[in-house]
């Protein structure tokens, strides 16, 4: 396949990108300490960009719920024909109208209103101050195609309703197999911007295609912050002083095996990353985590300090904290929860699962807004894909179309973006027992979000591939 | 290890559900005709009325002639087993004796492994290719086997020691394992070729780092702490008996050979020996650090994670 990427003008930034790495980066000197590689990665910082030059400190986060999220539930019709449309659609996976709480959505037509479930109350109270927006009905699309073109079996996206390719099409527009995502991508756009490009894109939650760019490597951080290598940091080892000194000199070593000298590559990174990374972290002081309550399937009730999302977002925010000590102007960061592939026990599953993500948005918002950098940092979430409204008897199964959240300081809130459809089996959207064809692209919702993080429509279509065949995205900022 | 949906399981013998084979319910099945791999040519009708265990089998079946498995179950074999990036022509070699073990058995597995281990491929790589990065279970399990490791509780609590490197056993983070085929890892000399180094999934700035910390635990206190002890420990004194009989050497022939099949460098060598002789004292605990400081230079090197 001929990479979408290689334009001219992305051939000659990587090339650039590539001669300031070889210069270090790549095989630092026996002689030179590991963090000095780093200043091989900042002369990548040469070439600007004009788009992440203007304005403050930007922080994009992709909260990502693995195994696709049933958000036919997480937002609900409550108009009377719109909730007896809903209630006839998805059976004993219905809320019941008790358990919802209404929200203000002018735009989705005259008697027509929705709400969501008591558990994700935070969120619910972030979309009503304005803070948090809805996006309708969200897939990834090759290009805008209606029920007619997708029963001829025309414009449809490659390997629909399958976890690993369709979680790698959110995240990459590519099914597996992807090299790089559009998050990654937007680094490889931002990086120069940034004094540590290292830190362009960050992972909190292992790797993930979303930020692998083309110049851009992700930074996996630990959800408790990096990691310290005990034997590289003391004098003596079992009592020998010589030890630690041989130990960092076969990891700067280069070697003959590629395998090898990869693996030594990313420990170097990780060294080098490491010093400046807890040098401006010291610096920080970010809220805790409230020790609030939080229910938990098949297990005792836990707290939300306790929670590895929390944690995430957590570890997360001190990076954003410190993006002036670091240099940083441009972020992408990932965080990600599992658990969602709910074929079975979904009713007994979902309500804690809301909670859990509505709540660690909730510490996320308010501990920016203490920061005041609630204005600075947009959070989306993602999933593999949307799910059937149809019930299997005890769950739903993969889907396509899903609504999702974008929340920030900066965001339009307060709105459905795009068309929720009618939650009723039969419509123009349904494919099929309830899967949704998606009224707007991935690529439209990733779009706004780059327009947001200061990315010109060329650069977007760097980043975005098929962003051609798409009218403007939604309007979310 | 899978169900789906929610089928009674209140049955006797039905309760340790995730380790048994799998098994039809009827009550959870649908009577109606099933189409596979409609419009191909190993299209399979499964006609209306049949039983749930008749249409498993069906299935089963239907899967398991499709001639897509060979060459994708051998490839992945081959992939943890020998190297991780193998050529056409090895996958070729050993999905053909997939799909037919020379007397004309499909799928015997046995004939399989010894394909991918007897092929040239895996005797003698070419130049330029790849072998396989050690996955941390598999190191740890090396070394557990290497050194003699025992449990005190018998249960070999590693669990939590490998999850901060991202494999805890039987804890994939998602049904497709700790790591996928296919995987290229980005912005590296392999993705510039497209060559797939799967275990490379689960190598980051934050795993090569906590390996390192493991090994250090590895080479001394043991793993799975309970608190109060360490549940796995290796046996070190055999290593410690050498060091006082001044058998330096042979001591790094002893690790070469269990942790490194022969193939460790002249450098390496000699940094085991310079660490070990840097231990001041002549006492037994003065050996046991000898001992213990050339098992974690041995565990801890980049070297020690090629496999090939």
């Amino acid at each position: 396949m001929t990479h979408p990427m290689r334009t001219n003008t992305s051939r000659r930034s990587f090339l650039g990108a590539v001669s300031g790495l070889a210069a270090s980066a790549i095989v630092p000197s026996r002689a030179l300490p590991l963090a000095t590689s780093l200043a091989g990665m900042a002369a990548m910082a040469t070439q600007s960009s004009h788009a992440a030059t203007t304005g403050g400190y930007k922080a994009l986060v992709c909260l990502y719920l693995s195994g696709g999220s049933d958000t036919h539930n997480w937002v609900v019709p409550v108009d009377a024909s719109g909730y007896a449309e809903y209630a006839k659609a998805r059976g004993e996976l219905a809320w019941g109208a008790q358990q919802l709480q209404s929200i203000t959505a002018a735009n989705q037509g005259s008697g027509r209103s929705f709400g969501m479930p008591l558990e994700l109350a935070p969120l619910r109270d972030l979309y009503e101050a304005g803070q948090a927006a809805i996006v309708a009905n969200v897939g990834p699309l090759v290009r805008p195609i209606t029920r007619a073109e997708y029963t001829a079996g025309i414009g449809i996206p490659a390997k629909l309703f399958s976890h690993n390719d369709q979680a790698s099409t959110w995240q990459s527009l590519a099914t597996e197999g992807a090299p790089s995502g559009w998050g990654g991508r937007m680094g490889d756009v931002l990086m120069s911007a940034n004094a540590n490009p290292v830190f362009t894109a960050v992972s909190a939650s292992g790797n993930a295609v979303f930020l692998a760019g083309n110049q851009v490597s992700q930074y996996q951080v630990g959800q408790e912050g990096p990691v310290v290598v005990n034997a590289m940091n003391g004098s003596t080892l079992f009592g020998s002083s010589s030890a630690s000194m041989a130990l960092k000199r076969a990891y700067s070593a280069s070697a003959t095996d590629r395998i090898q000298q990869e693996y030594a590559r990313v420990m170097q990174r990780s060294q080098a990353a490491n010093s400046i990374l807890q040098t401006a972290l010291a610096g920080v002081n970010v809220p805790a985590i409230p020790s609030t309550a939080i229910a938990q399937v098949n297990a005792g009730p836990t707290t939300l300090d306790k929670l590895s999302l929390a944690r995430q977002l957590r570890m997360v925010m001190q990076m954003i904290a410190a993006n002036q000590a670091l240099g940083m102007r441009r972020q992408v960061f990932m965080v990600q929860m599992g658990g969602f592939d709910t074929h079975n026990g979904q009713m007994r599953d979902q309500p804690t699962q809301m909670a859990q993500v509505a709540q660690s948005i909730g510490y996320f918002m308010s501990a920016l807004t203490a920061l005041g950098l609630q204005n600075n940092v947009t959070l989306f979430t993602a999933s593999d894909f949307g799910r059937t409204l149809l019930s299997n008897g005890d769950g739903s199964d993969h889907g396509w179309g899903s609504h999702h959240f974008v929340v920030g300081g900066a965001v339009k809130g307060r709105q459905i973006a795009g068309q929720f459809p009618n939650t009723a089996l039969g419509t123009a959207n349904d494919i099929g027992s309830g899967r949704l064809l998606p009224s707007l692209g991935v690529t439209q919702m990733a779009s706004s979000l780059a327009s947001w993080m200061g990315l010109s429509s060329s650069e977007q279509q760097i980043v975005l591939p098929n962003l051609a065949n798409f009218e403007a995205g939604p309007t979310l900022f | 290890m899978f169900r789906y949906k929610n089928p009674d399981i209140s049955a006797a013998g039905d309760q340790l559900i995730d380790t048994l084979p799998m098994k039809a319910y009827p009550g959870m099945h649908s009577p109606s005709e099933k189409r596979l791999f409609a419009g191909k040519p190993q299209a399979v009708t499964m006609p209306a009325g049949a039983s749930a265990q008749a249409d498993l089998n069906t299935a089963l079946d239907a899967l398991f002639n499709h001639p897509n498995v060979g060459p994708f179950i051998s490839r992945q074999l081959i992939q943890h087993l020998v190297a991780s990036h193998p050529s056409p022509g090895y996958i070729a070699r050993v999905a053909a004796v997939f799909n037919n073990n020379g007397k004309g058995v499909r799928g015997d597995l046995g004939a399989v492994a010894r394909a991918i281990l007897l092929d040239a491929e895996a005797a003698n790589p070419p130049a330029g290719s790849v072998g396989k990065l050690r996955e941390p279970v598999a190191r740890v399990s090396h070394w557990m086997r290497s050194l003699a490791a025992t449990s005190a509780s018998g249960q070999y609590a590693i669990n939590s020691d490998l999850e901060p490197l991202g494999q805890r056993p039987y804890y994939a983070g998602s049904v497709f394992g700790y790591f996928r085929p296919g995987y290229v890892p980005p912005n590296t000399t392999f993705s510039a070729e497209g060559i797939t180094v799967p275990p490379m999934q689960i190598v980051n700035e934050a795993t090569t780092a906590q390996w390192v910390n493991l090994a250090q635990r590895m080479a001394s206190t043991g793993v799975g702490s309970t608190g109060t002890q360490f549940d796995v420990v290796a046996s070190l004194q055999p290593l410690a008996d050498m060091v006082a009989a001044g058998r330096l050497d042979a001591l790094i022939d002893h690790l070469n050979l269990l942790l490194y099949a022969g193939r460790m460098s002249t450098s390496l060598r000699q940094d085991l020996m310079e660490a070990m002789l840097n231990v001041g004292g002549t006492d037994a605990e003065a050996h046991l650090n000898r001992a213990r400081v050339a098992v974690f230079l041995a565990l801890a090197s980049p070297e020690y994670m090629v496999q090939r």
